[in-house]
């Protein structure tokens, strides 16, 4: 009976976990590998996650532009096998919020940590 | 005054039926052409058919304008419309390469793309426009409150509007279109017709440029001819014939660059 609002419900969470950890993640990526192309990104999320953790290309192509307009990641564009294709990095207000991400996803982690049931 | 509008807004409308047409068929004569719909067929699709629709909708309501008869309405909604156009138009486009480039591998050597700087030609255009506004300024009280805007062969003035309109809205609109799509060269995608080629862009900048100029000329004309009663045909002709010239050099390198 409460089958669909179940899934509804657990759908609607789901998303809303992951889209910051999505961020993150990328944030994180982009730290750690430098200059990445968005399909890379995709496919490395899908590596580390063993493909549990997996954006949709439109859902990473927004988070990027979202990553973009706060000034976090940056764009180019690169010729690449005589094709032109989009390449992200960080900046260094990106470095800085990471920074602060990093410390609450450690509280996170805490926290839960100090529940049982998790 | 109706027939002109009429027949702008007739212009408007079959661009956007040619544009709607050629939806499906990327080319080089008709359509919205830029690098991003040059560098995808669905790109080019879907912002042919915004586009096409978008102008057909433009030229219908610009039409009914013209029949009430106020031919400086229908100027003022055809540069907002076509900038609107244009601007929507570039985003479609940008956001379907964009996706589409996020769903296939880039393998090889990566080689950053040339950008050309725009910051020449941007700061040579907001000093067009910033000299034409201290020069309207000054002039200001000196002008009557209905302004010649168009002159005949001969030099005589041939069309009329208010001073806020004709001496300032209007020049300053149409300034401000050109210096937008100048503004679009940032991207390094945007003006490279067909796509890789730099030295498109870069004419497509220089053309802009020179249109800025020859407007600049024409709004200057008109304020001193208007506040000073400066009147020299040599000079109308100067104007117009340079108009033609250089645009048809400029036209010509485009198109040798781009067959």
């Amino acid at each position: 009976m409460f089958g669909g609002a179940r899934e509804k419900a657990v759908k609607k969470l789901k998303k809303e976990l992951r889209s910051g950890l999505y961020s993150y993640l990328i944030l994180l990526l982009l730290e750690q590998r430098g200059e990445m192309h968005g399909y890379a990104i995709r496919k490395e999320l899908e590596r580390i996650s063993g493909g549990k953790l997996v954006p949709s290309e439109g859902a990473l192509y927004d988070i990027l532009k979202s990553l973009r307009k706060y000034h976090l990641v940056e764009d180019f564009w690169a010729e690449v096998g005589g094709r032109p294709r989009k390449y992200y990095r960080m900046t260094e207000l990106g470095r800085e919020v990471l920074g602060e991400l990093k410390a609450e996803i450690g509280a996170i982690i805490e926290t839960m940590e100090s529940l049982e049931g998790w | 005054m109706a027939y002109e509008g009429i027949f702008i807004s007739a212009i408007i409308f079959l661009t956007g039926m040619l544009t709607y047409l050629f939806r499906d068929k990327p080319n080089m004569a008709i359509g919205f052409r830029i690098g991003y719909t040059f560098a995808s067929e669905e790109a080019w699709r879907k912002t042919n058919e915004f586009a096409g629709k978008a102008f057909m909708g433009l030229g219908v309501i610009m039409g009914l304008m013209s029949l009430l008869g106020n031919v400086v309405l229908v100027t003022l909604v055809m540069i907002i419309g076509v900038s609107l156009i244009i601007w929507k138009g570039y985003i479609i486009a940008k956001e379907t390469v964009e996706l589409e480039d996020i769903s296939e591998p880039a393998e090889g050597i990566v080689r950053p793309l040339d950008k050309v700087d725009v910051k020449p030609y941007i700061l040579f255009q907001l000093a067009l426009i910033a000299s034409y506004i201290i020069l309207l300024a000054l002039s200001w009280e000196k002008m009557p409150d209905t302004v010649a805007t168009h002159f005949n062969a001969h030099g005589s003035p041939d069309r009329f509007e208010p001073k806020s309109l004709g001496a300032f809205l209007l020049p300053l609109m149409a300034s401000a279109f050109i210096l937008a799509l100048t503004y679009l060269g940032r991207d390094p995608i945007a003006l490279r017709i067909p796509r890789g080629n730099i030295k498109v862009a870069r004419i497509i900048l220089e053309l802009l440029t020179i249109i800025q100029l020859l407007l600049w000329g024409a709004f200057v004309y008109s304020l001193l001819y208007n506040a000073y009663n400066f009147s020299s045909p040599a000079v109308l002709s100067a104007i117009t014939l340079g108009s033609i010239g250089f645009i048809l050099v400029e036209t010509i390198r485009l198109v040798r660059e781009v067959i």
